[in-house]
């Protein structure tokens, strides 16, 4: 079988047109990246001695590390002067200012507001935040539990566990993340490319009427075709892994650091109600395999339709349409409260912050189930339903 | 090893397109020989299990090769009409793929496939795409798959579509190379394929089994039916319309025209000896006095 699985990979994706069509994206993905720092991070500027980027890892020395009193105290008297004399807007508007970190006072209490004040602020308040949250939770499990509403009591206990223990104890940059998580055009390449390479995979066979001298063959029948999931299926996660590392490598390289990856995930405020607990690099780890599954999952969806044609084109349009169409229902329900039409979109693992940037659950026999683990069993059923079709569909031998 | 098809059967849509074919194949090479769409593919796609069929049965040394199943895949070697392969692999990594689609070990496969290439010219195209082969070196790579697994059985179905007379000529001593201790069974349209290798000519028409036998016995069957006559234009023009012309020659201003009839086409005819493709003219002959008129 390993032998079939190597000659099927290499027969449907070690070809020319897939691997130009990978290097592009790649590239394509890069330059996105690229340009998301340029766009919107202020410390793009530029590595002069007076640029937002030098003067703020200058006093990353200072304020990095664990949250302390005198950290928050040092920080308020560099930043209160300056909030104090620009607050009436009469302050100097110079560029050239010796007086200041980056020539302009404006510019000063903007850094440290947006890179220390702000950051600082929620992480200092998010523990007193999360407790009171898992204190409402544990009221009102005990409320409910009186009431005999048993699914919403075992809710409430389940958000007590996840947020009495949270807090930030230590700052750290947090930019590169904040960007990372809301990333999600590689997840689109990474749909378009897959489909474009696994619709051929039964396709080709009929193209060059293969597909009957396959089945006179000992293992020409379901070994093949079990061959030919497995390497489409290797094909989808090494694709969607491959990006996934591209992403995170890219943007390290673009925001010049990878610090911060010991953050807890909440430390990001668009997830500030997150579903889990980890670190954002135990985060990053979690949504690579989560968009490997979802990818996976409808890779085999895509394999399935393809199936019944006889020429690429119609099952790659109607891939395409309906890759289009669950990027859009993602899109639209990532703010919806709506948890079944999250769930049952397979492309919310690939854009997974909708999942796991919110706590949320659904009713399963009674016992809460988070949102993600949901999603998680959904597309496991989806592709091993495809691959089922699939085994139960293809064409074998008489004999 | 003796094969018997009994009463194999196809139906689409009510129709039949092949119907109660019976015959028996033992080691030799077999030539089933039919006009386009005489339901040959359809024989040996049910022969292979590529298709169902609507009834009838397959029987390997008086054992069903359903019973076999698998077993029996691996006695035959298939090499399918006008096959296309894939273009990107080497013919080397092709015949090592199709080794693994039988079940035979990497090393062993590769010696097979190495000697196989050194049987039929292509060793020195072994590192090529196949889809930078010619015509004939591809066919050549298709019966060399067909034979990796040294079946018992080799099934070749329009394996000289589309060659050059050289080529053909090459591929026919192929096949007579690799018959000896197997059957083969060769469906083609083409005459000349068979006609010097084929221990047995099977004749199909229309999905019906019309005759079998040897070629000298074919032509025996037809003897006296087959006239040669000298004639002008016109009046070869006129034969030509009336009568199944299996050859036309010029002679100076007249043709000596080859017609097979059950009757002499005019005083003047001479009966010869018939050929095979007076036979297989003979019955797919569409003129007044083919079998189906006689």
């Amino acid at each position: 079988m390993t032998r079939l699985i190597k000659y099927e990979f290499y027969k449907l994706f070690c070809k020319g047109s897939i691997l130009a069509v990978l290097l592009l994206f790649s590239v394509l993905n890069l330059l996105k990246i690229q340009n998301e720092f340029r766009s919107y991070s202020y410390l793009a500027d530029g590595n002069n001695s007076r640029s937002w980027s030098s003067v703020y890892w200058r006093l990353y020395e200072d304020f990095s590390g664990e949250i302390t009193a005198e950290k928050i105290r040092e920080l308020l008297d560099l930043y209160q002067p300056l909030a104090t004399a620009t607050a009436d807007m009469t302050a100097s508007t110079a560029l050239d200012n010796p007086d200041t970190m980056t020539g302009n006072l404006y510019s000063d209490r903007n850094l440290l507001d947006k890179y220390y004040v702000q950051p600082m602020e929620y992480f200092y308040h998010y523990r007193a935040c999360a407790y009171r949250a898992a204190e409402r939770a544990k009221e009102n499990a005990a409320i409910y539990g009186e009431q005999g509403l048993t699914y919403e009591m075992r809710k409430n206990v389940l958000i007590y566990h996840l947020y009495s223990d949270r807090s930030i104890q230590a700052f750290a940059y947090r930019e590169m993340y904040n960007y990372y998580l809301n990333y999600d055009f590689s997840g689109i390449l990474v749909l378009f490319l897959c489909l474009y390479g696994i619709v051929g995979t039964f396709v080709c066979e009929k193209e060059t009427q293969m597909d009957m001298l396959l089945l006179t063959n000992l293992k020409g029948g379901k070994e093949t075709t079990l061959a030919k999931i497995a390497a489409a299926a290797l094909f989808a996660v090494g694709v969607a892994l491959w990006f996934s590392v591209l992403d995170y490598a890219g943007f390290v390289f673009s925001f010049g650091t990878a610090k911060g990856g010991n953050l807890p995930l909440y430390a990001v405020s668009s997830f500030s109600t997150a579903g889990i607990n980890c670190c954002l690099w135990q985060y990053a780890v979690l949504s690579a395999v989560t968009r490997a599954l979802g990818v996976w999952a409808l890779s085999m969806a895509f394999l399935l339709i393809s199936m019944f044609w006889h020429n690429a084109l119609i099952p790659f349009v109607t891939g395409l349409g309906t890759a289009l169409c669950l990027m859009i229902a993602g899109a639209s329900q990532s703010c919806s409260s709506n948890v079944w039409l999250k769930i049952g979109n397979p492309y919310s693992l690939l854009a997974n912050r909708i999942l796991f940037g919110r706590t949320e659950f659904i009713d399963f026999l009674g016992y809460p189930m988070p949102s993600f683990r949901a999603a998680v069993i959904l597309a496991l059923i989806l592709g091993a339903a495809s691959i089922g079709a699939m085994m139960g569909l293809s064409k074998k031998n008489y004999y | 090893m003796k094969i018997v098809l009994e009463h194999i059967s196809k139906q689409y849509k009510g129709k039949y397109v092949l119907k109660d074919f019976t015959t028996e194949l033992t080691e030799g090479v077999y030539g089933l020989l039919g006009a386009n769409g005489a339901g040959k593919t359809t024989l040996i796609n049910i022969f292979v299990g590529i298709l169902g069929s609507s009834g009838g049965t397959v029987r390997i040394d008086g054992q069903d090769a359903r019973a076999l199943g698998r077993d029996f895949l691996s006695k035959i070697g298939y090499m399918p009409q006008y096959p296309v392969f894939y273009r990107d692999f080497t013919v080397m990594d092709f015949l090592l793929y199709m080794c693994a689609l039988k079940g035979i070990p990497a090393i062993e496969g590769k010696k097979r496939a190495l000697e196989l290439l050194g049987i039929v010219n292509l060793l020195d195209a072994k590192e090529k795409r196949i889809g930078a082969l010619s015509g004939g070196m591809r066919q050549r790579v298709g019966i060399v798959q067909a034979m990796l697994g040294d079946p018992e059985i080799l099934i070749l179905d329009e394996p000289t579509a589309g060659l050059d007379p050289s080529e053909r000529i090459r591929f026919r001593n192929l096949i007579s190379q690799f018959a000896q201790g197997r059957t083969i069974l060769l469906a083609t349209h083409i005459v000349s394929d068979v006609e010097c290798i084929a221990k047995e000519i099977i004749i199909l028409k229309e999905g019906v089994l019309i005759t079998q036998g040897t070629t000298d016995t074919l032509e025996q069957n037809i003897y006296g039916k087959v006239w040669e006559v000298t004639a002008d234009r016109a009046a070869t023009l006129r034969l030509g319309s009336q009568y199944d012309v299996s050859n036309m020659k010029q002679q100076g201003e007249r043709f000596l025209v080859r017609i097979v009839s059950g009757r002499p086409p005019a005083p003047e005819a001479a009966a010869v000896s018939p050929n095979l493709e007076d036979v297989f003219l003979y019955y797919f002959g569409v003129k007044h006095d083919s079998p189906n008129q006689i």
